[in-house]
């Protein structure tokens, strides 16, 4: 059944990723319009068209700021990347957890979670990165950075596919294929978090701005 | 020659439906006239980026309304033609007309 407050997240989404000065109207047109019997699914697709279509407007406005904002990000994952590793190698992590988590859960297991471990604060810590320093176009620069990410990975579609096609034949390939996807689409997810972790930081500081002011 | 920007179809549009509704043009309105004559879904979104780039080119001006419940507490924006607003649409109409003329592939039919 169709509640009568609009998708929550879906709101809190174009809240943070859409910075227009128009933000505000357009929310309220959409939660008026899905007053009057809209569906869940026309207000999501409202929402993501609204975010893609600022974001492309606002990349295609300011290109240069782009190119260094894809550039601070990929510079940001290399380089949290090799502190990640250094760290695991410095205090010999890496081996006994991998091996650890091996004996007791079987390769799937193992390296999907040492997959998490190492990967999940380094390109969420990119996205908040690059959302932190381009704070007044976090969306749109967050995005296209995570785009960047996005097409990069799918350069390994056809390995992919490959697998895909191996799991299906052979069960044994299942944990290499899900690893596989885990790696192809999560990198661009976590960027996403990253970039609305830094968004949100950046509205408890306005808040408390503004209540210093007061 | 003069050089100059004519509206892009999307624009064209959002100003004839401006020009429709008068007074009472905001975003659910707009996006629903654009909607039931062109026959296709359109993403409020996209309306305000062209809007707002409407705006930027002095072809149309915007005013806050009143906040209301049913909005979550957030104001309409009414939006209307300016003069210069005015003026490119029917520059572009004649471009358009002129353009239209003599073309047998598209006469007499319904669609």
């Amino acid at each position: 059944m169709r509640s009568s407050h609009p998708p929550i997240v879906a709101t809190w989404l174009l809240e943070h990723l859409r910075s227009d000065k128009e933000n505000e109207s357009l929310i309220g047109d959409l939660m008026e319009d899905y007053g009057r019997g809209r569906s869940n699914a026309w207000y999501w697709r409202q929402v993501l068209a609204a975010i893609v279509v600022s974001s492309c407007g606002e990349v295609r406005a300011h290109v240069v700021i782009a190119i260094k904002a894809m550039v601070t990000g990929w510079a940001a994952q290399f380089m949290l990347q090799f502190v990640a590793w250094g760290l695991l190698n410095r205090f010999h992590l890496w081996l006994p957890l991998h091996h650890m988590l091996l004996l007791f859960f079987g390769y799937g297991i193992a390296a999907s979670v040492t997959w998490l471990i190492l990967w999940t604060p380094i390109w969420i810590g990119s996205g908040w990165f690059v959302g932190g320093l381009y704070r007044s176009r976090l969306a749109s620069m967050v995005l296209v950075f995570s785009a960047s990410v996005l097409i990069w990975k799918l350069l390994r579609l056809p390995w992919t596919i490959h697998l895909l096609f191996n799991a299906a034949g052979n069960s044994r390939y299942l944990p290499e294929l899900v690893v596989e996807l885990m790696g192809l689409i999560l990198p661009s997810v976590y960027i996403v978090l990253g970039g609305l972790l830094a968004g949100i930081s950046k509205r408890d500081s306005s808040a408390q701005r503004a209540q210093i002011m007061t | 020659m003069r050089t100059r920007d004519y509206l892009g179809s999307f624009e064209l549009m959002v100003m004839l439906a401006l020009i429709r509704l008068g007074e009472n043009a905001y975003g659910v309105p707009i996006s629903r006239e654009i909607e039931e004559r062109s026959g296709r879904e359109v993403a409020l979104g996209s309306v305000y980026a062209t809007l707002e780039r409407l705006e930027e080119k002095g072809l149309v001006s915007s005013d806050l309304g009143e906040p209301t419940a049913e909005r979550g507490g957030r104001a309409k924006r009414y939006f209307r033609v300016t003069a210069k607003g005015l003026r490119e649409v029917r520059q572009t109409q004649v471009a358009l007309k002129k353009l239209w003329r003599g073309l047998p592939q598209l006469e007499g039919g319904t669609v």
